[in-house]
């Protein structure tokens, strides 16, 4: 965040010195240099989100959603704060450089479901129980037979 | 009995925790459900209930039976320790006083309070059965 913030600040006085320069070609230049940084900074976020989330997913199938969605939205988020933050110029700037800009977040997306690609959890679901009485029945946890059955008999019970 | 009626694929079986003697009883329902992480929440579950172990209901007899199931007793040890389950055991609780339930076992047959008996208990999966029937044909 802190590097983030930087670069917008040097991309600022680079922006206003190059302002006042006559040469044309060399701000955007100096312009792209902030923007790469933050993709950078945005792809070692999404980066970061996959291997955690391939973590959390061998530790529990059943984790929660949050869990998952929060790193990219974080990531998400601080390219909107500092997009928000950026001067006019530096947005000006960005918008200049829309075009090669937008492969690289479209990357770092396409990146993201290689988790599928990921030898699943060890699958809970669907779990056929081998011995006792309930032989051969599919069972989720405390679920046992035919999610899809029409009909649910439920037991409250305590062990003891 | 039920668990034929599972089978035939008319009726899925679900067992929530309801615990009404205290910290023991929740222990071994937090024990089941981190067995539950491994695929082996049954076999806590039959353990624990039928075959009434009282033994195992402390935190040495869960890393027992853990050990004896072939589990990885390090991810149950810290699972238990942690309480992760907790969480999913408080919700059973009150989704069983949302229902209605106020002593143990007791029994809902699509929601509907079930009969204390297997005989009651079938015949109203019969009769739900049926209902599902005429819904479908009608």
């Amino acid at each position: 965040m802190m590097v983030l913030k930087i670069s917008l600040v040097i991309a600022t006085v680079a922006l206003l010195l190059s302002a006042c320069s006559s040469d044309a070609d060399e701000p955007q230049l100096t312009q792209s240099n902030p923007t790469t940084q933050a993709q950078q900074t945005q792809t070692e976020s999404a980066t970061a989100y996959v291997a955690g989330q391939s973590e959390s997913v061998q530790d529990e199938r059943e984790s929660e959603p949050p869990a998952q969605a929060s790193p990219a939205e974080q990531a998400e988020q601080t390219t909107a704060e500092a997009s928000e933050a950026q001067p006019d110029a530096v947005a000006q700037a960005q918008q200049q450089a829309a075009a090669p800009e937008s492969a690289q977040p479209q990357q770092a997306e396409q990146e993201q479901p290689s988790t599928d690609d990921e030898p699943e959890p060890q699958a809970m679901v669907g779990q056929i129980i081998e011995s006792g009485h309930r032989a051969g029945l599919i069972a989720n946890r405390h679920v046992v037979g035919d999610p899809d059955a029409p009909i649910v008999i439920t037991e409250y019970s305590d062990f003891l | 009995m039920i668990e034929e009626v599972v089978r035939s694929g008319l009726a899925r079986y679900e067992y929530r925790h309801f615990i009404i003697f205290g910290a023991a009883s929740a222990f071994a329902a937090l024990a089941t459900e981190c067995a539950g992480d491994q695929g082996a929440w049954w076999e806590f579950h039959d353990e624990y209930l039928l075959q009434g172990m009282a033994r195992t209901f402390t935190r040495a007899g869960a890393i027992e039976l853990a050990q004896r199931e072939e589990l990885d007793v390090a991810r149950f040890t810290q699972c238990i320790d942690n309480e992760e389950h907790a969480e999913r055991i408080l919700q059973m609780q009150q989704q069983g006083i949302a229902d209605g339930v106020n002593g143990t076992p007791s029994f809902r047959i699509n929601g509907q309070p079930g009969g204390r008996t297997l005989e009651a208990i079938l015949n109203q999966v019969r009769a739900a059965a049926d209902a599902t029937e005429d819904q479908e044909g009608g």
